[in-house]
């Protein structure tokens, strides 16, 4: 029992970094109907960036670690926000009107460009850093058997929560949401009725592009090492847990980013670590078997 | 429009393309991070910020090349609702 508890907390803290990317790909997906494989890059940028700002302040040896974190915080979500809006602008934007396979395409070459970009300007070895936030509380101890929830697990499942909690108001009580919702609906429509549809697809990158720099400083902090390949493997993951939750749904990318971790940690913990990626894929492999609409998604009504 | 907006258009927006590419590639690019041989504490840093603003430049270099090219165009497309164009009609 207790290691089944040790299991969910660790779960629910990857679960947190799963969700944050994942409402990236379903927001993008439910407004534009695109699938931006680019996206799982953008969160290895924000990492590198978290990083980097991390040694700027050197963050862990310094007395003022909670203001230290937050400044690393907001800088990765400027400078990993930009890069977000810049993919939109340069890469998406001139093809939205092109046919579909066109946007699919570049959004992979996005992907590799982004990943070579890292790899060649920061070098192809893995980056560690030093544990940062240390220290928590221990609920159960028997010999080896420990059952601990640490500061930093806290730290990520809090930061994800107000951050979710601050997306969802945005989403259903701001004009930006109403905007979104609009367009998710229908685009020739909104533009139709006056919505500025250009800035409010500007305005979904910037905002997946934010969450994924926060799932990136939470990986830097959670893991202590990150490379330019971290992307790709957690963006399929994370695009796994859209599909599961349904994907153009938010609540869904939230709910499938939950699942995958549990079962990620789950199938590490009692079956075997080097199959959990298996384990994950056959979710999206099952899933798009038997409900390809995920568990909050709508199935499409095909009108005649 | 005359030149002389054109002129301040292209310049803001070579102003904007800069800053954003500044943005994009400092972090990056100026601030390579290496592990640390002398000190067991974790990472340094090899700055190549000469490398990064050579590719900002480069970037603003190559929007401006394009204003050129659009601007060109814009001058040899005759305008489709002059009045000489409405008379011929």
């Amino acid at each position: 029992m207790e290691y089944f508890l040790q299991q969910l907390i660790n779960s629910l803290t990857l679960g947190s970094i799963y969700g944050l990317i994942a409402i990236g790909y379903t927001m993008v997906y439910g407004i534009i109907g695109m699938i931006n494989f680019a996206h799982g890059d953008v969160f290895m940028i924000g990492s590198f960036v978290s990083l980097i700002a991390m040694v700027i302040l050197g963050v862990g040896t310094g007395a003022f670690l909670p203001l230290a974190l937050l400044v690393v915080l907001f800088a990765a979500i400027l400078i990993t926000s930009v890069y977000g809006w810049t993919l939109e602008r340069v890469a998406y934007r001139p093809l939205r009107g092109s046919f579909r396979l066109a946007a699919l395409i570049t959004a992979l070459g996005a992907s590799i460009f982004l990943q070579n970009f890292v790899q060649v300007s920061q070098g192809a070895k893995i980056k560690p850093i030093q544990p940062v936030i240390q220290g928590g509380f221990t609920f159960f101890e028997n010999g080896s058997l420990v059952v601990s929830l640490s500061y930093l697990q806290i730290f990520i499942i809090i930061i994800t929560i107000i951050l979710l909690s601050i997306f969802s108001y945005i989403i259903s009580k701001t004009p930006l949401g109403r905007s979104q919702r609009a367009c998710e609906q229908d685009l020739t429509m909104s533009k139709l009725l006056g919505i500025n549809v250009d800035k409010t697809i500007s305005i979904t990158f910037i905002i997946g592009a934010s969450l994924a720099s926060v799932a990136g400083m939470m990986f830097v902090l959670y893991y202590g090492v990150i490379d330019f390949f971290i992307g790709f493997l957690t963006g399929i993951k994370a695009f796994t847990a859209a599909v599961l939750g349904g994907i153009g749904s938010i609540p869904g990318a939230v709910i499938g980013g939950l699942l995958i971790g549990l079962i990620e940690t789950f199938w590490s913990a009692y079956f075997t670590i080097e199959y959990k990626d298996v384990a994950v894929f056959s979710i999206l492999v099952i899933v798009l078997i038997f409900r390809p609409y995920g568990i909050l998604g709508k199935p499409e009504v095909e009108k005649v | 429009m005359t030149s002389k907006k054109n002129l301040s258009l292209i310049i803001k927006d070579l102003i904007f393309t800069g800053l954003i590419a500044t943005v994009l590639l400092i972090p990056i690019v100026g601030f390579r991070t290496e592990i640390s041989t002398t000190d067991s504490t974790g990472l340094i840093f090899n700055y190549n910020f000469i490398i990064a603003f050579l590719v900002v430049g480069f970037i603003v270099g190559v929007r401006f090349l394009f204003h050129i090219y659009w601007f060109s165009k814009i001058q040899r497309k005759p305008k489709e609702d002059s009045e000489e164009n409405k008379k011929n009609f």
